[in-house]
């Protein structure tokens, strides 16, 4: 069953003085099953991150219907949207996001505080995931004292501690060294290997080629995308370098987009 | 074009920074306005014309340089928080290629033209206002109203020296800190790594014990002398623990309610108190400033109101009738001798003569002829009393060491005046029946009490205190003094101040002083009754004179009608300056809370972006924001009414010695002040709060 189902998502933006209208997403259409773990590819300014923020409920779409679990989120309250955010979605953020003004346990807790849970029952909830993400040692430090990979874990203690119907991650690994990143992204497979859906938006080869599923966004719409099938990171790394070089060829613009939709339609 | 380049720079600076220089700018010009009504008011001609206005001019004078002190404190306040936030502005251009001898050229002129600004503003307002400031004075002196306006030239020379001079310094402040740091200090140093704050306990807990003696001096001190005493010491204390515990007492409140993970771990509570602890850090000291501008503000103008509008209560006491003689001798002879009666008589044809005439002193028209012999005395106070200073210790009055205890401060709380006074005069005075047999005295006190049951005088004479009576005459000598006074009542008076008759001071003055005391009230004008009491000063001192003076008689003839324009002049100066003086410490306390909203604005506002992102709901963040904003403004005029409160006793003891003995007066000064003040306060959160969430909001959106 679909857990995310987006269809004919569009989103456009008018400039300041009116006039110029910009179209972020076009017509964006895919879906996502439960406890799938899929990476959205496209270059700055392909508007990966307005559809993040849509999907996260942070911004509202032009046309078009997102849905999780069903529910249609044009049909939520605007009152209630930070709510349904809270309770369903995890959200990973390339600048972490934390609070300064509170240690890493205390920015962690923050959901649970807000949704009015009692203080026993989040350190029991806190114990498996802080053992997890390896941050158990770093609980009592404050965001500023701690490197920027443990600051990223701790952001995604925060996401999974609601025990959220789908993680969303934004680049989550664009403000990491390649240590933290290696790190970070094994965390992800882990967390995916367990059950938990992700849906990570990322410009990086190396992020994407963790996923099961990688779509590629170009000018605003979804136009190709790869399964993992039985391959390694390693093939799978090698297939988007390659998708992407083909698809950054000028001649071969036109047939990529084509082939991609063949071999999508193919394995679906 | 490279002429006007600085200049533009600097403009367009101060035009982009509009939020914190306007201000900036409105200090400048509101302290320049004040200190230019205060020295206008110092040398007004108009106001030397009217009686008592030469007494409220030199307290203006006092007054200039209280604003000239803290206008520098507070400017400089002001303007580290305009330099904090612009330092990354100044980084930037230093990065961008200008030296720091570009960056002091725009400097200079940011100072230029904000001060300059601030002057002109300063000078125009401070002569349009400085005519109502005049006005309300002249008012204050009941003195005759003009409506003419002058500049007072002296006056603006001396504003502009004063504050060029203070601009000048903070120019070269800031000039100073801009050579001391590199450019990468310059671009972070607003959003350096903050650590988060630690409870001090050690300080939190000394401005509790420091605050709680304070108030507890305030409370139990007995003796109007100590409260004067006291009440600077006090004041001190408050300002140091009050300092204390907004910056450490607070910081460690809010990690204790961290602590208690069960309180802590709420929705309400979870952001607003770990918010708390790092603004509190930030602004405890802005807050402890607020708490004590506020608290000054509201002891000086409730203080000083209670005095002005008390001026009459003070009148009468200083001069118990409307017309006072208190004919003196040395020998006590005097006391039994027929002066009295000559004096009496004489008092009684000065009025009948003096009381039909005009201000002119002409026995003008028929009215006043018909109404001669109508103006009478009234309210005939007539006594006969001994009095000297004494030393009181342990039921004995020493007299004779007493010149040298005199200038030692702890004895003065044991100083009294002691009036020994004849038993049939106060049954005279007070309507009542008292007997006494020799040996036996009662007693009056005022502002003191004194317990025991017997008085020994110089170690001689015991007298047995039969009882303590509750009322006597208002007497001058008590009124001017601020030693308590004890009253004895004895039947024999010759026999009780004998072993006192032939004791001098140091000084060689005899200690002991014989007084027949004789005034009355009128019913006429205050003209004819200043009339009658030089009229009757003449036919004194004539009197005695003539009179085979023996007895070596000395007099005095005091009048509350020619007094009161000098009181007037004495409690509206003070109530006045106390009101000048409140509007400058409230309009630095605005400032500072405005500064405080707007800095604090800009430091939330990332950090309820991130709140939103993470899951609160708009009346989430809004619910919190209001919480914290609302306790940080609050807390400071909380503590300040608390800080009142406490300071109440000692305040009223120290009216005391002004003659100011209405209590419910003083309470009902006091509250409406407050309540003024409150009403004031929360004016000033209305508008400066939206100042807040614009900046709070504009970063959410």
């Amino acid at each position: 069953m679909s857990i995310l189902e987006v269809d004919g998502l569009k989103k456009t933006y008018t400039t300041r003085f009116g006039g110029n209208k910009v179209e972020a997403l076009k017509k964006v259409s895919f879906s996502v099953e439960e406890g799938e773990y899929v990476a959205i590819m496209g270059e700055s300014g392909s508007g990966k991150t307005t559809l993040l923020n849509i999907l996260a409920a942070l911004d509202k779409p032009t046309g078009g219907v997102v849905k999780l679990d069903g529910w249609d989120f044009s049909k939520i309250k605007e009152s209630a949207v930070a709510a349904f955010r809270r309770d369903n979605l995890g959200v990973v953020f390339q600048d972490f996001n934390l609070l300064d003004t509170f240690s890493l346990e205390d920015n962690i807790y923050l959901p649970l505080v807000l949704a009015g849970k009692h203080h026993s029952e989040m350190s029991l909830r806190l114990a498996p995931i802080a053992m997890q993400l390896g941050i158990t040692d770093l609980l009592k430090k404050y965001p500023y004292e701690v490197s920027g990979g443990q600051k990223q874990r701790a952001a995604v203690a925060r996401a999974l501690i609601t025990n959220p119907r789908l993680v969303l991650a934004d680049e989550p690994t664009g403000a990491l060294d390649s240590n933290a990143m290696e790190e970070l992204l094994r965390l992800f497979g882990e967390i995916n290997q367990n059950g938990q859906t992700i849906l990570m938006v990322t410009h990086s080869v190396k992020a994407a080629s963790h996923a099961g599923r990688v779509l590629f966004i170009r000018d605003g719409e979804v136009f190709h995308q790869i399964y993992r099938g039985n391959n390694t990171n390693e093939q799978m790394y090698q297939k988007i370098s390659d998708t992407l070089t083909m698809l950054t060829t000028k001649t071969s613009w036109q047939e990529g987009k084509l082939a991609g939709k063949a071999e999508g339609g193919r394995k679906s | 074009m490279k002429k006007i380049f600085y200049p533009r720079l600097a403009w367009m600076g101060i035009w982009k920074n509009k939020r914190l220089y306007i201000p900036y700018i409105l200090a400048g010009m509101g302290m320049a306005m004040m200190f230019y009504i205060v020295a206008f008011l110092n040398t007004s001609e108009v106001l030397l014309s009217i009686p008592g206005g030469n007494i409220l001019q030199e307290m203006m004078g006092m007054g200039l340089s209280v604003i000239t002190v803290f206008s520098l404190l507070f400017l400089f306040y002001t303007n580290s928080f305009l330099n904090r936030r612009r330092k990354k502005e100044f980084g930037l251009y230093n990065i961008l290629g200008m030296g720091k001898w570009n960056l002091a050229r725009i400097l200079v002129w940011e100072s230029l033209i904000s001060a300059g600004l601030s002057l002109a503003g300063g000078l125009v307002s401070g002569i349009v206002f400085s005519k109502f400031a005049e006005l309300g004075m002249v008012n204050l002196l009941h003195g005759e109203i003009t409506f003419l306006l002058t500049i007072g030239t002296k006056a603006v020379i001396e504003t502009l020296k004063r504050f060029s001079v203070i601009f000048l310094l903070l120019l070269l402040c800031t000039l100073w800190q801009i050579h001391k740091a590199s450019p990468m200090e310059l671009l972070h140093s607003e959003n350096a790594g903050e650590k988060p704050p630690r409870a001090n306990w050690l300080l939190a807990l000394a401005g509790a014990a420091i605050l709680g003696t304070a108030y507890y001096m305030a409370v139990s001190i007995k003796e109007p002398v100590d409260a004067m005493l006291w009440f600077f010491v006090a004041v001190i204390m408050v300002i140091l623990a009050t300092y204390l515990l907004f910056i450490a007492g607070s910081v460690a409140i809010c990690r204790l309610l961290q602590k208690n993970k069960n309180y802590y771990y709420k929705t309400n509570h979870f952001v607003s108190v770990s918010s708390m602890v790092y603004r509190m850090k930030r602004n405890g000291a802005g807050l402890a400033s607020i708490c004590i501008l506020c608290t000054m503000v509201l002891v000086m103008v409730s203080g000083t109101a209670c005095l002005y509008i008390g001026t009459e209560d003070g009148l009468r006491s200083r001069y118990p009738r409307n017309i006072n003689l208190d004919i003196s001798a040395g020998s006590p002879e005097f006391l039994e001798s027929g002066t009295f009666d000559a004096v009496r008589e004489l008092v009684r044809r000065t009025i009948e003569e003096q009381g039909a005439l005009d201000a002119h002193g002409k026995l003008s028209d028929e009215k006043n002829t018909a109404e001669k012999g109508k103006t009478k005395a009234e309210n005939i106070l007539d006594y006969r009393t001994a009095e000297f200073a004494g030393y009181v210790d342990d039921g004995k009055i020493y007299t004779d060491d007493f010149g040298e205890l005199a200038f030692q401060v702890r004895s003065y709380a044991k100083s009294w005046q002691i009036f020994v006074v004849p038993v049939e005069d106060y049954n005279d005075l007070m309507g009542a029946d008292e007997t006494l047999e020799p040996g036996e005295a009662l007693l009056y006190t005022t502002k003191s009490e004194y317990e025991k049951d017997t008085v020994t005088l110089n170690g001689e004479k015991t007298l047995k205190i039969k009882k303590v009576v509750p009322d006597f005459v208002d007497n001058g000598v008590d009124a001017m003094q601020i030693i308590p006074s004890m009253y004895l009542f004895v039947p024999d008076l010759p026999e009780v101040i004998s072993p006192l008759e032939e004791l001098v001071t140091d000084r060689g003055t005899p200690v002991l002083g014989l007084h027949w005391i004789y005034g009355f009230d009128l019913d006429c004008k205050d003209e004819v009754q200043i009339q009658i009491q030089d009229q009757l000063h003449t036919a004194l001192s004539q009197m005695l004179e003539s009179a085979e003076n023996s007895m070596g008689l000395a007099f005095s003839c005091e009048g509350a009608a020619k007094e009161r324009a000098g009181f007037y002049g004495l409690y509206g100066g003070l109530f006045f300056l106390g009101i000048l003086l409140g509007i400058v410490f409230v309009f630095a306390a605005v400032l500072i809370i405005y500064y405080k909203q707007i800095s604090e604005g800009y430091e939330d506002q990332s950090r309820f972006e991130i709140m939103q992102k993470v899951g609160m709901t708009q009346k989430e963040v809004r619910q919190s924001i209001n919480s914290q904003v609302l306790t940080v403004f609050f807390l400071p005029l909380f503590m300040a009414g608390v800080h009142l409160a406490f300071a109440f006793p000692l305040m009223q003891k120290m009216l005391l010695l002004f003659s100011l003995t209405n209590m419910k007066l003083i309470i009902g000064v006091t509250v409406v002040c407050f309540l003024i003040f409150a009403l004031f306060y929360m004016l000033v959160y209305r508008i400066t709060s939206r100042g807040y969430y614009h900046i709070v909001r504009s970063g959410a959106d």
